[in-house]
């Protein structure tokens, strides 16, 4: 009897000992694992969110950007119509720009009815420079990264991408890579198999269906990361990248074309 | 029931069914300590055999281990040999198991019971077991490296149930032999205090109990040596010493 229940209380000692150990045990491994920092790959234009937002938030109830006359002038090639400088004093104190007797603001004064500007003395020279540099790049015009078209990818795209699918990279919010439930052809057993192979999906979904679709989690219950992201527009681009890289290899378009007819039928194998 | 439903409450009841079923056991079993022993060497024999106990622990600390070390497991996959490993590992306990359990059913079968009652609910104990031990084997055949996805879709999903807010979704939306691997493993749960297995529990709450109360038992036997040296009794009355 004495044996049993001391079998019993040396059960109960190794498991809360065996539960310290592992506790001590993990925060090393999860260290190894790090996370890689968004900023390492991809290009695209670059430019100060604020600028994006005051411009948005400022200029956008009188001027458009591309569509023509609102209330002042469209704003698309102003920074090549106009100098820097020139912008730079007549963003900040228009009406004393007008005053002085400056032909292209009274020109503009005129044309405009007389619809003055109002002076944006709380910008600072810094943030003006950023809203033009902003507009100088494309402004309202800029894609969001994740929207460009897959086909302009970079091979180091493609091959970020293709980390960040079988779990290489660490994604910068903490999502799963995609080889946790799926799998692509050609890669062996490597991929899981809970989800759907996405040999072909980017010959089924298209780049626009494909970028709306990696803006969400996979699953709509999944329980959010700490940092309340799930793929940045850049790890998107890449994951979208090398989706088409692996759907329009000829050995996959080969398969695809067996496994999904139709899509030979819309064309898609030509792209 | 729906099946939703079926996530939130079936394991919370389970879970008390084997709490309160284990309970009892115990205090019937401390009125009478003979009989322990005995039951002890019975459910030796009805689950007994080395193959089917180290495989059902490793599949049991790999569970645990999965629910408590989600990232240290996640981050252990990562490495293609790493997962393989583990997978591999998991997928040869589950077929130990598969197959131990098999033949304990079969010599269980043979078997003739003490009673008609226990014989009955071990062999429904022995079923649901072996649900969940084929129905964990099919899932990690069918639906590849399931120690990763179970990761962010179980785990999470019993972490839930352990802080009060059921996320059902994560285990509703999960293929049907998922959903039944989990849903007899609660009732495999609730089933053991009703089993000759649950004498094993017996001695691990007695264990418990004698580990708890050993610091008080001391401190009891200090203070009552303490009370006997210090007795006010022999300056009280002097003349009785």
């Amino acid at each position: 009897m004495r044996r049993i229940v001391a079998t019993g209380a040396g059960v109960c000692a190794g498991l809360c000992a065996l539960s310290l150990l592992l506790m001590l045990a993990e925060p090393s491994q999860v260290l190894q694992a790090g996370i890689s920092d968004d900023a390492d790959y991809g290009t695209g234009p670059s430019f100060s969110p604020q600028a994006a937002a005051t411009f948005n938030g400022r200029c956008t109830a009188c001027h458009t950007y591309g569509k023509g006359i609102k209330v002042g002038p469209d704003l698309k090639g102003v920074t090549e119509r106009r100098k820097r400088d020139w912008l730079l004093k007549f963003i900040h104190g228009s009406s004393g720009v007008i005053k002085s007797g400056d032909p292209t603001a009274t020109a503009l004064f005129a044309q405009f009815k007389q619809q003055r500007m109002p002076d944006w003395v709380d910008l600072s020279e810094k943030q003006i420079n950023d809203i033009l540099d902003y507009l100088a790049i494309g402004g309202p015009d800029i894609k969001p990264v994740d929207e460009r078209d897959a086909a302009i990818a970079t091979s180091a795209e493609t091959e970020n991408g293709r980390k960040l699918f079988y779990g290489e990279i660490q994604t910068k919010y903490g999502a799963q890579a995609c080889v946790t439930c799926h799998s692509v052809r050609g890669t062996g057993l490597r991929g899981g198999s809970l989800g759907p192979d996405l040999t072909v999906v980017y010959l089924r979904y298209q780049d626009p269906e494909l970028t709306l679709f990696l803006r969400h989690r996979c699953f709509n219950f999944q329980i959010q990361t700490t940092q309340g992201g799930y793929l940045t527009a850049r790890e998107s681009f890449a994951l979208k990248a090398f989706l088409r890289a692996s759907a329009l290899s000829d050995k996959q378009t080969s398969y695809a074309a067996d496994k999904h007819p139709e899509l030979r039928k819309s064309g898609s194998y030509e792209k | 029931m729906k099946n939703s439903s079926l996530f939130v409450l079936w394991p919370y009841i389970a879970v008390v069914l084997l709490v309160a079923g284990t309970l009892v056991r115990y205090l019937v079993a401390t009125r009478q300590p003979s009989v322990l022993a005995a039951e002890m060497a019975d459910a030796k024999t009805i689950f007994g055999g080395r193959l089917f106990r180290i495989s059902v622990f490793v599949l049991i600390a790999g569970h645990v281990a999965g629910l408590l070390f989600p990232r240290a497991v996640l981050s252990w996959n990562s490495s293609t040999a790493g997962l393989y490993l583990l997978e591999g590992l998991a997928l040869a306990a589950g077929l130990a198991a598969v197959a131990s359990s098999a033949v304990m059913i079969w010599r269980h079968l043979e078997r003739s019971g003490r009673s008609r009652m226990s014989e009955a609910f071990d062999a429904l104990f022995l079923g649901l077991f072996f649900t969940v031990l084929v129905s964990g084997v099919l899932v990690a055949v069918l639906y590849r490296w399931g120690s990763s996805w179970g990761e962010i879709t179980l785990g999470p999903y019993i972490d839930s149930l352990l802080r009060g807010q059921p996320a059902v979704q994560l285990a509703t939306e999960l293929p049907a032999l998922v959903r039944l691997h989990v849903l007899a493993t609660f009732a495999a749960i609730a089933v053991v205090p009703l089993t000759r297995l649950s004498i094993f529990l017996v001695v691990v709450l007695q264990g418990c109990v004698v580990l708890i109360a050993q610091p008080f038992r001391a401190v009891s036997s200090a203070f009552a040596e303490w009370s006997n040296n210090h007795n006010p009794g022999s300056w009280i009355w002097p003349d009785e010493d």
